[in-house]
């Protein structure tokens, strides 16, 4: 995260969004249910760094009950689109799409642009149709990829959809805001056919020296420039947006601006939620502790994280590969904001919320490091990586859903 | 052109890893940078230098140096001994570019044991 | 202050079991100097309670040559006076980026207990099943608790749990230059081992200035493999042509450009190359002198290596039992772990046919490769800097450049006779 440098249109943004002025502050759903991966959590960062607070976490079981009524928006990301599809079902397609017409803001990425698209028809994508696209990555029979062949490609049917670049490209944005190439990663998203054109808010423009060619780069590039990579439909009172990058990536600001300049277009104008300011004392003697303990069992499980990194193994888990770096991911990601809890610890409840993560954290540690003799020993890991990999992301939404309400109840402290 | 490693000149001083690591976040640590030490084999004094492309690993192993996709390393599933490293998360070399000079591991290197080519 | 030091000081009540942080500011380097300095003015403070304090120099763990230099500082049972010994290999660094500037231990633990310190955390450990196991041993059994190879364990033997006057704490497999039997006041604390590790990152004031100008001693440092030149001069005879038909490859510290510490290998071929040879292929050989005292008394490399490695898993001052083996060598592996046993401690550290410097800071682990004022400030200047005392000798690196240095690190104008001050 660091190393994103300010853009100036993502940090103008910004503080649109912190100020309360004329664009609404958005209730947001993050999708971290069966089949999200790790890129969710790109999200959360982007919406931190936009200065919107009010997010929460949730499954699949609460897109279907109680629903999305009480959220503004509603973002899902990479991961495995089978298993968020079967997971959410019908019932879910019909959440999701009844929240769009009522006047929700959906934000798909990667996997959660696959989702929606109207041409991806095939179950259980079926019940999922809010946006009239086709996807072009798909052939009956793709040719043998150069490198990368656990990301290449998964079936589909009868047949397969493939991924002929992989990492960085250029978009470049086609609506009225015209600006430069916009550099994004794209990480197996779709290559989007059949659009309408008023619909389409930015193309794939170029390729780059930062990207792993499956395909030979000047076919590669034929195939990609000129298509579209990000739509956007309205549907009645709402607004359905998918994009094959992640506009999320925290790496590249550029993107995240574009990614907050459509947010923003769709809150415009639109009732702002009053946020009742909600703060209670609630710590007492254990909320330190607690706090050290959450700390240790981050800090052991980072350790043993990085060394599993080097570590010859990869975990299937559906249609998604894992790899071992992803474990680090989710720890770094309460690593870097436990400081700001210890700040606000007078605000947190040590028994309903920090025991949870405390002993969570530590059930990490010790999956983690079972996992590491295993692997050690030349036996099977795939139990021990599943259920670990499980437990981290239900952890880290845990510690994330914390984390915002704190920044929430907060977010005027400083002023 | 990509750097290379020649395994057995390497000392396992770990100054690659701080330029790297330096050329990607401006601060010194052993967490972030392209190219890395493996010495995680510490009493059999194994030890080796791999370097991170988009597309693979320059593993600079001590009983031969190879190139390995990544796609490769995947497939080899568990075990594979030392030699198969998927570190993927790190960034790719991109050969110091980014930062308009020549590649700092190369040139920090007191051993010459990183070359390019 | 957040520039190159990465944390607060962390003070260990061992009777107590508990750990609480107080600050390391620029207040703290500026009154009293940073490294071993700091670490001087923590031992005079906290001295009623008979600590240990653990640190590391200014420049460990950057882009500064051979700036792999960590320390141990407390009163050695061989002089009861304050005495300090180095955290060499990684360990030094690996102290710096533990989260921590400096460690003081105070007071002795009721039962066996091993520190892990790891990104700011700190925590007190039962050692029970780890007491009475020796340094390799223990070391295995750390990493596999803490489920990372590359920590860094600083640990006794039993020679240490003894409380031996031999005793000398071992970084990780491979001794140390703990020639003040400091290992044996970590066994009187019932401290059997200390385990860093840290994912931090060092921060300098200025970093682009402190990288280039790093880059540019780097490019003048001389870059060495082998012991001899640490042991030049010295009457120490051609190490490395001895050690050379075992030698399997030349390791270094952290950051630096001499790969003096030598691996010699005897339950192998030294030619393999793979990771799936033996388990315990031989030893990391770190120091010259014992090297040096084995191969005058006319030990050959073999044995002389399988003693060292004896030594070490006993956590057993690799120079004083090398001298006092020099004159018996032994030829059979049972002569050789019967002989480390009976080790009486009668000897002192030293080189062969040198006279030991004076009584003081400051160990025969740093050759005497020059006149006793300049070898004095040479170790001054390494232990505050966090640069290996024996690079600075034996290599003739200026120390103006390092100087340098400490200004783009943490704005901190020294020279040497500022750092001499610091001792006096």
């Amino acid at each position: 995260m660091g190393r994103a440098a300010g853009d100036p249109v993502f940090d103008r943004y910004r503080e649109v969004f912190l100020s309360g002025g004329p664009i609404s502050y958005p209730r947001i759903a993050v999708y971290t249910g069966s089949g999200a991966s790790h890129s969710w959590i790109w999200f959360a960062d982007l919406f931190e760094r936009l200065g919107l607070f009010d997010v929460r976490f949730i499954e699949e079981s609460s897109v279907r009950h109680p629903g999305l009524s009480g959220f503004d928006a509603l973002v899902i990301g990479g991961g495995d689109t089978y298993e968020i599809a079967s997971s959410l079902g019908e019932e879910g397609a019909r959440a999701i799409e009844g929240f769009v017409r009522d006047g929700g803001f959906y934000f798909g990425s990667c996997a959660g642009a696959y989702l929606v698209l109207s041409g991806v028809d095939l179950e259980p994508f079926t019940p999922f149709d809010l946006i009239d696209g086709g996807m072009l990555n798909t052939m009956a029979a793709p040719p043998e990829p150069r490198c990368l062949e656990h990301k290449y490609r998964s079936s589909y049917g009868d047949g397969w959809v493939f991924h002929p670049v992989y990492g960085e490209v250029t978009l470049a944005p086609q609506y009225r805001k015209a600006r430069q190439g916009v550099n994004v990663p794209l990480f197996g998203g779709p290559v989007i056919g059949e659009a309408l054109p008023d619909e389409v808010l930015a193309v794939y423009s170029g390729l780059t020296d930062r990207a792993a060619y499956l395909w030979p780069r000047r076919e590669a590039e034929r195939f990609l420039v000129g298509r579209a990579a990000v739509l956007r439909s309205g549907l009645d009172e709402g607004t359905a947006v998918v994009s094959g990058p992640h506009l999320e990536h925290p790496l590249y600001p550029a993107a995240n601006a574009l990614a907050a300049e459509i947010l923003a277009e769709h809150c415009a104008g639109r009732p702002g939620r009053v946020i009742e300011p909600s703060r209670s004392s609630m710590s007492n003697g254990e909320t330190a502790p607690l706090l050290q303990e959450i700390k240790r069992q981050v800090s052991n499980g980072r350790i043993v994280g990085f060394g599993l990194e080097k570590m010859p193994v990869a975990w299937q888990m559906g249609r998604k590969v894992w790899e071992p770096e992803k474990i680090r991911m989710f720890l770094e990601c309460a690593w870097g904001r436990l400081p700001f809890l210890w700040e606000r610890a007078e605000l947190i409840d040590p028994s309903g919320e920090l025991e949870p993560l405390a002993s969570g954290y530590a059930n990490v540690t010790r999956i983690s490091k079972s996992l590491k003799m295993r692997i050690e020993s030349g036996q099977d890991s795939q139990a021990e990586a599943s259920e670990l990999l499980l437990s981290l992301k239900e952890l880290t939404a845990r510690f994330l859903s914390l984390y915002f309400r704190l920044r929430l109840e907060t977010r005027f402290d400083d002023d | 052109m990509r750097v290379k490693v020649k395994p057995l000149e390497c000392t396992g001083c770990a100054l690659c890893e701080l330029a790297c690591g330096f050329h990607w976040d401006e601060a010194f640590s052993l967490i972030s940078s392209s190219v890395l030490l493996y010495r995680a084999e510490e009493k059999k004094d194994y030890m080796g230098v791999i370097v991170k492309t988009e597309e693979d690993l320059f593993l600079g192993r001590p009983e031969g140096a190879v190139e390995m996709k990544l796609g490769e390393i995947q497939k080899q599933g568990a075990g594979g001994g030392a030699s198969a490293k998927p570190i993927l998360i790190r960034q790719a070399c991109d050969l110091c570019e980014s930062a308009g000079v020549e590649p700092q591991c190369v040139v920090i290197c007191p051993h010459g044991a990183l070359y390019l080519e | 202050m957040d520039a190159i030091y990465c944390g607060d000081t962390l003070i260990v009540d061992l009777p107590s079991g508990k750990t609480e942080e107080v600050g390391f500011g620029q207040e703290m380097l500026e009154e009293n100097g940073p490294g071993l300095a700091a670490g001087l003015a923590l031992y005079r403070e906290h001295e009623d309670d008979d600590p240990l304090v653990i640190g590391s120099g200014l420049l460990t763990g950057t882009t500064a040559p051979s700036s792999s230099l960590g320390f141990v500082l407390g009163k050695s049972p061989l002089t009861g006076e304050p005495a300090v010994s180095p955290l060499s290999l990684f360990s030094g660094a690996e102290m710096k980026l533990s989260g921590f500037s400096m460690m003081v231990i105070k007071g002795d633990s009721p039962g066996p207990v091993y520190l892990w310190l790891h990104d700011g955390v700190a925590d007190v450990l039962d050692a029970a099943g780890l007491w009475g196991r020796d340094t390799w041993v223990t070391t295995d059994a750390v990493r596999a608790e803490m489920g990372e190879h590359l920590v860094q364990v600083v640990s006794i033997g039993p020679a240490g749990e003894s409380a031996s006057k031999l005793a000398s704490y071992s970084i990780n497999y491979w001794g140390s230059g703990d020639t003040a039997a400091l290992g044996a006041r970590m066994g009187e604390k019932k401290l059997k081992a200390i385990a860093l590790r840290g994912l931090g990152m060092l921060d300098a004031e200025e970093p682009p200035g402190f990288y280039d100008k790093g880059k540019e001693l780097l490019a003048k440092a001389p870059a060495w493999n082998g012991l001899n030149k640490v042991g030049n001069g010295l009457g120490a005879g051609d190490i490395d042509a001895w050690l050379k038909p075992i030698v399997h490859r030349y390791r270094s510290c952290f950051a630096c450009p001499a790969a003096c510490n030598t691996f010699v290998k005897y339950n192998e071929s030294p030619s393999v190359m793979e990771s799936t040879g033996v388990e315990e292929p031989g030893m990391l050989v770190t120091g010259a002198a014992s090297a040096a005292w084995l191969l005058s008394g006319g030990w050959k490399a073999e044995q002389a290596c399988r003693a060292m490695e004896a030594m070490a898993r006993a956590g057993i001052d690799l120079i004083r039992g090398a001298r006092e083996l020099a004159g018996s060598p032994l030829d059979d592996s049972g002569g050789i772990d019967n002989a480390v046993g009976g080790l009486s401690g009668e000897e002192e550290a030293g080189w062969p046919g040198v006279e030991r410097f004076s009584e003081g800071l400051f160990g025969p682990w740093v050759p005497p490769l020059v006149a006793e004022d300049e070898w004095l400030l040479a170790n001054q200047i390494g232990y505050v800097l966090g640069i290996c005392p024996i690079y600075l000798l034996a290599s003739g690196i200026e120390t103006g450049g390092l100087f340098g240095l400490c200004s783009t690190a943490a704005g901190i104008e020294l020279d040497s006779s500022t750092v001499a001050g610091m001792f006096s």
